[in-house]
């Protein structure tokens, strides 16, 4: 297994913390959530990218701001991916454009999953919000669960792992059974 | 005092947000905070380039969808679509390999049926020099070798070439009729009764595989066949059509 630093892999595939911010954004907007600060992209060895936000009204905004990027990056990297996966994965074709648009595609589909701060953040809402017996926030706990997995098998590029299934292999399958 | 702008509200309060005073103005700009405009460029720039991407890889999706329309003409039988279409995606992609035995079965497939063997063969051939495990096509190969035979009146390379089917697949309704019609090519050109004797055989083995299944195709197959046996007359299946016009067997020896 190769060990490359998440600073390293973030600058290969900044378009997808760009979009994973952006998302966050958008979602405190849909929300009516005040947004203090962005910052797209940082060359910091933890934190590439974060969004500093106000305060939500219920659990509900909490866990679209959160899971948003995990929706909107998913859904980028399978369109992006559509022209690309066809001639790439059928007809083994590589040309420079397929490629392009499969690094822009994966990229984005790499940095869908929110991070352990998100998931920490929203972890504590959702016990808050359980108590009152707020059913999305007791649905969210395998959710939320399953975020913090997905950060941990990080190191075993189940990131990339996700964008190139959500990339290529969705696509294709689809193609297929049509 | 507004914490973004530092506006001053003098006496009056400024209103709080969080517990943070703050401006009507930057209350607006907090909540429709807008999004940098190099991201807008930059996501007008992504979405041209997957309209590009789109345009310039669409040949792989018409060959992708003339193949799948070829499949979808072969399994209604209607060969000479299936044909076309798949010379379509071929043509799209000369070297691509996978579309091009695609296409050459097809028409190989659609030349056999139409009863032109000869100039099925080729395309057979180059199905096999690309996949030599094409089972299918190997079959249809050695059929339509029959077929040139039987067009060149060369009923023992056609009795010999039948062997070789009859080989590949000895419990096969068509490969034992295909042997069952050679043998009665060569009774017919006067080359002996044991040869009749071998196509009777040979038809009564094929009619008890092909009892379970019941053939139309090969009961027809089956007659033309006595019917050589019968008056020892070789004609072809257009001939054979023309004196008993019930029967729509085609492509068969």
């Amino acid at each position: 297994m190769m060990f490359i630093p998440g600073i390293i892999i973030a600058v290969v595939t900044f378009p997808g913390v760009i979009i994973h911010e952006a998302a966050h954004q958008l979602f405190c907007r849909l929300c009516g959530v005040a947004v203090y600060e962005v910052k797209y992209f940082q060359f910091d060895l933890t934190t590439q990218g974060y969004v500093l936000h106000g305060g939500t009204k219920n659990f509900g905004e909490s866990f679209l701001i959160s899971v948003g990027p995990f929706l909107l990056n998913t859904l980028l990297c399978f369109l992006i991916c559509i022209p690309a996966s066809l001639p790439y994965q059928v007809f083994g074709d590589r040309n420079p454009v397929t490629y392009a648009l499969l690094w822009l595609g994966v990229s984005i589909g790499m940095h869908a999953f929110p991070s352990t701060g998100d998931a920490s953040g929203l972890w504590e809402q959702a016990v808050a919000s359980a108590k009152k017996l707020n059913i999305l926030a007791i649905i969210s706990f395998p959710i939320i669960v399953l975020i913090f997995v997905a950060n941990v098998l990080r190191v075993i590029w189940f990131d990339a792992l996700y964008g190139f299934f959500i990339g290529i292999i969705v696509p294709t399958f689809i193609f297929k059974h049509l | 005092m507004c914490t973004y702008c530092s506006r001053d509200f003098n006496e009056a309060k400024a209103p709080l947000i969080h517990g943070i005073p703050t401006c009507n103005d930057c209350y607006q700009k907090l909540y429709r905070r807008p999004f940098p405009t190099w991201l807008t460029i930059a996501a007008l720039l992504a979405i041209a380039f997957v309209i590009f991407g789109f345009w310039y890889n669409r040949n792989y999706f018409i060959a992708y969808s003339k193949v799948k329309f070829a499949a979808a003409d072969f399994r209604r039988g209607d060969l000479t679509n299936a044909a076309v279409s798949a010379r379509t995606a071929a043509n799209l992609f000369p070297n691509e390999q996978s579309v091009g035995i695609l296409a050459d079965f097809y028409d190989g497939y659609l030349q056999f049926v139409n009863g032109n063997s000869a100039q099925a063969i080729p395309y057979f051939e180059r199905c096999l020099k690309i996949d030599p495990s094409a089972t299918f096509a190997k079959f249809l190969l050695a059929q339509a070798y029959v077929g040139k035979a039987f067009d060149e009146s060369n009923y023992s390379l056609m009795y010999a070439s039948a062997q070789g089917i009859t080989n590949m697949a000895p419990v096969n309704v068509n490969s034992l009729l295909t042997l069952a019609s050679s043998a009665a090519c060569l009774y017919a050109d006067g080359r002996g009764n044991r040869y009749a004797m071998e196509a009777n055989g040979l038809i009564e083995q094929a009619q008890r595989i092909g009892a379970t299944n019941s053939d139309v195709y090969a009961d027809l197959y089956v007659q033309r066949i006595k019917y050589r046996l019968a008056t020892k007359k070789i004609i072809s299946p257009d001939e054979y059509t023309r004196l008993f016009p019930e029967s729509t067997n085609r492509g068969k020896q």
